[in-house]
């Protein structure tokens, strides 16, 4: 009869270490940036160390008396974190990959037929818009995939954007501008990654923006809006935007566009103020 | 206090997955309304601080004074500081944490729509 009373704390502490060992495989798994901004791996292996410490100390210490309510979320938030980890990464385009031990630092600037233009990523850019207009005359490179819908390719305009991950994928948001078409968007396919050159302009007005797709119905938006059927778009990997900030006020007039490839690390995390940009 | 946050964080991500956030369009005509729609959207959306002036630059049409009621509600009350307030406080200190903001930051973009018009 004692031993069953032990019964409930033990459950509860399992629970509570089977919570901090998933964060701390997260963190190993190299799946972490899927989820969360790689800057808070540390907050996340400290709040795993505790609860692994919190969930020993209440197997080994606690009074019998256990907080059933609690122990079933626990239960049921352990499972969600399981569930939703296979969920996530099943249909997702996105291929799991560990963070690369160190980004190389790379050049602030980029020289194109003698024409110097300052790597940015669009977060950045955006950022100029809003608190520094006097910079917008600069040239920039930014990259991103490419956005086309029949109303941009009637408009003579696509959209360069990426996803961006402030804090969680829960608040992820895709950013981007539009870029001025000559002609050199027929040959992208929606979801391929660009390099874009060039420098910001007015928007002609009155331009609409483009709807973009938002977290539940980017598949059904990609369906809709996917290329010839001999020639199989690629996915957007925007699964879990919560919505599509498309700057309204400037464009990008283009000296170049240019295929790239994906960067290792296709969200954006990091931004700063000033030169060098995290690009 | 963990079953609250937890709760309330699942609200969210319910709301966020099922509601098709296009309906809120058909709010953006009226200035008053759309401040309201927006408070609405940021406590249910639960978003980062740091992530929501580009959810609210998302909302393009919608006025500024909507806008800034979105931005400066969602990091004082929002589905999971709820739940944090109900556990952590009494529920008259709880109610004002959600009332007052709620009500001050509603009347002072309704006054700034009505001079920016």
């Amino acid at each position: 009869v004692k031993n069953m009373h032990r019964t409930g704390p033990l459950l509860e502490g399992f629970v509570l270490v089977a919570l901090g060992l998933s964060m701390i495989a997260l963190i190993i798994s190299g799946n972490y940036w899927l989820y969360l901004n790689p800057k808070f791996e540390w907050v996340t292996a400290g709040a795993a160390c505790m609860l692994i410490l919190i969930g020993f100390l209440a197997a080994l210490w606690s009074e019998n008396r256990v907080n059933r309510s609690g122990a079933a979320i626990l239960i049921a938030f352990l499972c969600y974190t399981i569930w939703g980890n296979t969920q996530v990464l099943q249909p997702s385009p996105l291929k799991p990959k560990p963070l690369p031990v160190e980004m190389p630092e790379e050049e602030a600037r980029t020289v194109l037929n003698g024409s110097e233009y300052i790597r940015i990523n669009t977060v950045e850019l955006f950022g100029i818009c809003e608190e520094e207009p006097h910079k917008t005359g600069e040239r920039y490179t930014v990259r991103g995939i490419v956005l086309r819908t029949p109303q941009l390719d009637s408009a003579g305009q696509f959209v360069v954007a990426r996803l961006a991950v402030f804090c969680c994928l829960a608040d992820a948001v895709v950013v981007g501008f539009r870029v001025r078409d000559d002609g050199a968007a027929q040959e992208f396919q929606n979801g391929q990654w660009v390099q874009v050159y060039g420098k910001l302009e007015e928007a002609p007005s009155p331009t609409p923006l483009p709807e973009l797709p938002y977290v539940s119905d980017a598949g059904e938006w990609h369906d809709q809006h996917a290329q010839t059927p001999e020639s199989p778009p690629s996915e957007l990997p925007f699964k879990g935007a919560v919505a599509a900030a498309i700057h309204p006020r400037y464009i990008i007039a283009p000296d170049k566009v240019s295929i790239t490839e994906e960067p290792e690390l296709p969200f954006m995390f990091e931004f700063r103020g000033a030169e060098p940009y995290a690009f | 206090m963990s079953k609250y946050l937890i709760a309330g964080a699942f609200a969210a991500a319910l709301f966020k997955v099922f509601v098709p956030q296009d309906i809120l369009f058909h709010f953006e005509s009226n200035p008053f309304l759309s401040i309201g729609v927006m408070m609405l959207l940021a406590i249910l959306l639960s978003v980062c601080s740091e992530a929501d002036s580009f959810v609210a630059a998302s909302f393009w049409s919608f006025s500024q004074p909507a806008q800034l009621a979105f931005v400066s509600i969602g990091p004082m009350v929002d589905l999971k500081l709820i739940g944090a307030y109900g556990a952590t406080f009494r529920k008259r200190a709880a109610l004002t944490l959600i009332v007052v903001p709620i009500v001050i930051i509603y009347t002072l973009s309704a006054v700034i729509a009505s001079i920016v018009g």
